[in-house]
């Protein structure tokens, strides 16, 4: 039993992750309909940065807000330089971000090296917190952590996306972006403010996962993987969806790896093929 | 496997040295005039083969340039132009030569993949024309170009660091030579010190899921087993795992006297990470490439876990011996921008690059008739290279030494990995006898076993 | 245009003149290659791009027509491909066991595991189609991306029956070793891809084809006239999965050995990138896509632009290479010709007879591009460049 809730409990923390990689990714969807493919190197990214101001300044919180605002950036100009020019055609956009993505991160092998980083967590969550009912009865402060992280930020996402101005501008845009258009509301505007928030999303989840597990060439890959994979489960837009998603995910891996490891990331596969034979737009996901 | 660190100072010079070298190669490269006066060349020893004349004799290097094996794929360049620049340089003139016949080198860069490897091996052989082809750096890509080999018999093959057993132990390529010892003998003298010196009884092993941890752990087994030991678990991490949290939790948390783990760079920084958040106790016994010094170099909260880890490797960082010295002296003042230490995978490119050089010599650089002179000498070939003496068996498989190391904390607080003992002419089979059990199938998720 | 005897002649010239052009040229190539290189290069030449090129524009050419006849851009592909390199394996390698106690291996003769490979690679497309026949845009996108990856994981992961990691090798083609006999292989693999491309485009005028096509643009109206469309997407899928299993036994036949790096997740990007360079709404465009792809990803590393040397940073060439196709040619390399082309025409025309005449006698950079179909398929039906195109 305490085999099951400890996997169960790995479950829970990863998916965490997972939802904080794949919140910016869904954001930028839901809105844009901009299958963004450089997700993964953004996340790279903003965990690089991360490394790089961590060692620099010491603070880890710095480095968690160097990671959103530099890929926030990097995200205005890309948007602003490419996407924007072809609003509308979803897969030349997702073509060109394909082709973002191997020279980022080509660039930043060049840069870092094929080297492995880790960014060390702030010292309040460093060690590990005796949990009675998992295994060894011990469990890692930062991994805990992290379900607060997610948290903190669905709440935020939340608040912003139905308490604000700019939120109920998203809200109407993802039901229908002409009328928001013809309402006099300047769309191209709130089109840029949600892909700089979903790139600096994407940064921020490379700082937080970085801190978990470590950095290295190739984590693009895994980590736009799985963000598509979270994210087409739950719903493409969908943030609930998401949280959804990354539950499902993150369970079936660790519980996977614990009970069948040979065939455990084959599992995350088929559940998603599933899901999408039977309800093809996603769970949360409304009908195309 | 790749090289783990916080460290700025660390960083900053790998990040250099990938820079640098990103300036410095090129297609069909020649060594700089400067390279020849900084190494420690020993002159005579080219002289000696005076007799070439009149053609180009074209080496291809093959290595890993992308992904996680970028930094090994470096250094393993660095190890093939130290050798040439070693051996293959002249007074007189720029570049490097045999006698009178200037030998060139052509790099190609693949991704770890079998398919990749291949294709860029073909491009070597066929499009650049190369007469004897080094590499490739990881274990199913070994494979892979032993295969290829079988249907290119007029070349010669040359092995870079991959270390699978079947690379050459079963079905060998006639025209395929390995002068670096495989993944079962690097781990040679490991498993007799975990259980008659550390009492090791009860072992769990975690290791990636393919060929080179598959040979890893049955070098360990080899010994573990036959002394009387109990592996009574095996975890097989499916390649691209990055969260070990529930291979952690499948780890029994009594009856364990040691986790032997397999893993490279990242990996292995995420368990040993994960196994220490978890609160584990266990003492570990790693492979070749699981603590070399940059995971020892990585600040995090398995460190001090991490004293009395033992390990066994065909190198050693601190192994002070006169001609290990003078390598690492050569290395630092031919790639000053290198390393802190010429790795695993620079020694065993070099090593190779030495037996082509020595082979080359001993037939005056004669490539005709299909290579027949060429190979049959260099079967022949044997040297003391930096950690000992190098001779090849009829499989054409290096014998050679290995150390079994202990991490111990210095006095200055940092962890480093004290030789415990050097085994030397260590065969293919670590001692077995050719009808032992253990030799009886490949070595495999399920074999060898003793629960 | 006028209906004089020389422009007659201009226009059959125009017709015929240079598809046949690429044709001869298709033939010619590796006859023609040992004049320029020593033995040595004119096999990887033959081969390794020839052959090659060939190779991953029929599995290209299987996206192309799914997008272009069906609407359905696939990235199962290259894993039914695989699949299909898989079986051939199964199938033609002799009996053995493997270390983990299965037994593998019929010991057929290449022919006939080909036969039965392509039956089965046939079935797989079929299924996937099934699987994936109700999903749209980029959910469809991505539940074939998914198939493709959880298909790399299982051969990855399955040493029993599918060789994990290291995978199969000794695999040898009617041709024998392509090695031995680069010419043979090379035109093996030209009659498969002309056979493909040629079927294709014949499929497409059959009354099936039109089907396709109709269920393509308005899915609703075809139902509503009583069509049942997800039994032709699943007929599409079917075929999709016979062109790319004809790539995968070739592809076998060619490398001699098969691993799950033929199947990961860059194999499977590039032949959506082939495709998208070649022009997704060209046929011919897989092959064109094919080449330039080949050719940039062996030579990349040899580039030097402005001084600046991209052997280290080949990867970012490739990146660039593909943005700036994307943004300039919508349409692709084909596209990108083709649109010239009639621009060209179209101005000519304009002045005269005798000028549209001697329009015929204009040098084509690629002969390959004026063989390619008319336009079936904008990338995206947003796409305002698209409009100008009848359909």
């Amino acid at each position: 039993m305490t085999d099951f809730l400890t996997v169960c409990l790995n479950g829970v923390t990863l998916a965490a992750l997972y939802f904080i990689v794949a919140s910016g990714f869904t954001l930028i969807f839901g809105l844009l309909r901009t299958t963004n493919m450089a997700h993964g190197s953004l996340y790279v990214l903003g965990a690089y940065v991360g490394v790089s101001v961590v060692t620099i300044t010491g603070s880890w919180w710095i480095g968690l807000l160097a990671g959103f605002v530099a890929v926030a950036l990097i995200g205005i100009a890309i948007h602003l330089g490419l996407l924007s020019w072809m609003a509308g055609q979803d897969l030349r956009q997702a073509l060109v971000t394909i082709g973002l993505s191997i020279i980022i991160a080509d660039l930043l092998l060049a840069h870092y090296g094929g080297i492995t980083y880790q960014i060390p967590p702030p010292d309040f969550v460093a060690g590990s917190i005796s949990l009675p009912f998992v295994v060894g009865g011990q469990y890692s402060a930062y991994r805990l952590f992290m379900i607060v992280i997610a948290a903190a930020l669905g709440g935020a996402l939340w608040l912003i996306l139905n308490r604000t101005r700019v939120g109920m501008y998203i809200r109407a845009g993802i039901d229908d972006r002409d009328m928001l258009s013809a309402l006099g509301v300047n769309v191209s505007r709130v089109f840029l403010f949600v892909f700089a928030l979903g790139a600096g999303l994407a940064g921020l989840s490379g700082v937080v996962g970085a801190t978990a597990l470590s950095i290295s060439p190739g984590e693009d890959g895994r980590y736009l993987l799985s963000s598509l994979v979270v994210v087409i489960v739950g719903g493409m837009g969908s943030l609930g969806g998401a949280a959804i998603g990354a539950l499902i995910i993150g369970l079936a891996e660790q519980i996977g790896l614990f009970y069948a490891p040979t065939y455990s990331i084959f599992i995350t596969f088929v559940i998603m093929a599933a899901v999408l034979a039977v309800r093809p737009q996603g769970i949360m996901g409304r009908p195309a | 496997m790749t090289f783990t660190t916080t460290k700025k100072l660390v960083i900053l010079s790998a990040a250099a040295a990938i820079l640098a070298a990103a300036c410095s190669s090129g297609n069909a490269t020649t060594a700089p005039a400067g390279s020849a006066a900084a190494g420690t060349a020993a002159p005579a020893e080219s002289a000696a083969a005076a007799s070439c004349s009149g053609h180009t004799i074209s080496l291809g290097g093959l290595a890993t340039l992308e992904g996680p094996f970028a930094v090994p794929g470096q250094d393993s360049f660095r190890g093939i132009e130290q050798a040439l620049n070693t051996f293959a340089t002249r007074a007189d003139k720029k570049g490097w030569w045999l006698g009178d016949c200037e030998i060139t080198l052509t790099k190609e860069g693949s991704d770890a993949t079998p398919a990749v490897a291949l294709e860029k091996a073909k491009k070597l052989i066929e499009q650049d024309n190369v007469d004897i082809l080094i590499g490739p750096l990881s274990g199913d890509e070994g494979l892979a170009i032993k295969d290829y080999a079988k249907t290119v018999p007029d070349k010669t093959f040359v092995n870079g660091s991959s270390a699978a057993q079947d690379t050459t132990f079963r079905d060998p390529a006639p025209n395929f030579f390995r002068f670096s010892t495989d993944g079962a003998q690097w781990q040679a003298g490991l498993g007799s010190y975990a259980y008659k010196t550390k009492n090791y009884h009860n072992v769990v092993t975690v290791a990636e899921d393919y060929s080179f941890p598959y040979t890893q752990v049955g070098g360990f087994m080899y010994e573990f087993c036959a002394a009387g030991g109990h592996v009574i678990q095996k975890n097989w991490v499916p390649l691209g795992t990055k969260d070990y949290s529930s291979v952690v939790s499948n780890i029994p948390t009594s009856g364990v006297d040691a986790i032997y783990v397999a893993l490279g760079g990242s990996d292995a920084i995420n368990f040993f990470t994960q196994y220490a958040q978890a609160g584990g106790k266990a003492k570990f016994i790693g492979g070749s490439i699981t603590v070399d010094q940059t995971v020892l170099g990585t600040t995090g909260a398995f460190q001090d876990q991490l004293v009395g880890t033992i390990t066994a490797s065909p190198t050693s960082d601190t192994a002070n011996e006169p001609a290990w010295n003078e390598y690492v002296k050569a290395y630092h003042e031919q790639f000053p921008d290198g390393l802190p230490y010429p790795g695993l995978f620079a020694l065993s490119y070099y090593n190779e690059t030495v037996g082509v050089l020595k082979g080359l010599a001993a037939v005056n650089g004669d490539l005709s008739n299909g290579q027949q002179a060429f190979m049959q000498a260099l079967a022949k070939v044997a040297f003391d290279g930096p950690t000992g003496h190098i001779a090849l068996d009829q499989n054409r498989q290096a014998i050679g030494p290995n150390y079994v190391s202990e991490i111990q904390k210095g006095a200055d607080g940092k962890l480093a990995a004290v030789v415990i003992s050097k085994a030397d002419n260590v065969n293919q089979t670590l001692g077995l006898p050719a009808d032992s059990p253990y030799l009886a199938q490949p070595v495999s998720r399920d074999f060898p076993s003793c629960p | 245009m006028s209906g004089t005897a020389a422009a007659a002649g201009g226009k059959a010239a125009r017709r015929w003149g240079l598809p046949l052009a690429g044709i001869a040229l298709l033939i010619l190539y590796p006859l023609v290659l040992p004049l320029l290189f020593n033995a040595n290069q004119a096999r990887y030449w033959t081969l390794s791009i020839g052959s090659q090129s060939l190779i991953l524009g029929i599995v290209a050419l299987s996206l192309i027509f799914m997008s272009g006849y069906g609407g359905m851009v696939s990235l199962a592909q290259a894993a039914l491909a695989g699949f299909a390199a898989y079986m051939v394996a199964l199938m033609n390698l002799l009996p053995s066991t493997t270390a983990t106690g299965g037994t593998i291996g019929l010991g057929l003769p290449s022919i006939p595991s080909a036969v039965i490979a392509l039956v089965l690679a046939t079935l797989a497309g079929a299924l996937v189609g099934a699987i994936a026949s109700r999903s749209s845009g980029i959910y469809f996108l991505m539940l074939t991306l998914a198939i493709a990856v959880g298909f790399f994981y299982v051969v990855l992961q399955n040493y029993q029956f599918l060789g994990g990691h290291i995978g199969f090798a000794g695999i040898v083609g009617p041709t024998g070793q392509p090695r031995q006999n680069p010419i043979a292989f090379y035109y093996l693999c030209l009659v498969v891809a002309g056979l493909a491309y040629v079927g294709l485009r014949y499929l497409v005028r059959t009354q099936l084809g039109l089907t396709f096509q109709g269920i393509r643009d308005n899915p609703r109206r075809m139902r509503a006239l009583g069509y049942r469309v997800s039994l032709h997407r699943v007929a599409i899928f079917a075929i999709g999965g016979f062109v790319a299993g004809l790539s995968g036994v070739l592809g076998v036949w060619y490398r001699g050995n098969i691993s799950p790096g033929v199947v990961d997740l860059s194999r499977t990007i590039d032949v959506l990138i082939i495709a998208v360079v070649g022009g997704l709404g060209y046929p011919i465009g897989a092959f064109v896509g094919a080449v330039a792809f080949l050719i940039l990803d062996i030579f990349a590393s040899s580039v030097t632009l402005f001084g600046f040397s991209f052997d280290e940073r080949f990867n970012t060439l490739i990146g660039l290479a593909f943005v700036v196709i994307v943004i300039v040619a919508p349409h692709g390399l084909t596209g990108l010709v083709d649109r010239g082309w009639r621009a060209a025409r179209r101005r000519f025309s304009s002045v005269g007879a005798p000028v549209a005449a001697a329009a015929a006698d204009v040098p084509v950079e690629n002969p390959m591009d004026a063989i390619a179909a008319p336009p079936i398929d904008p990338i995206d039906q947003r796409d305002p460049d698209s409009m100008g195109i009848s359909r």
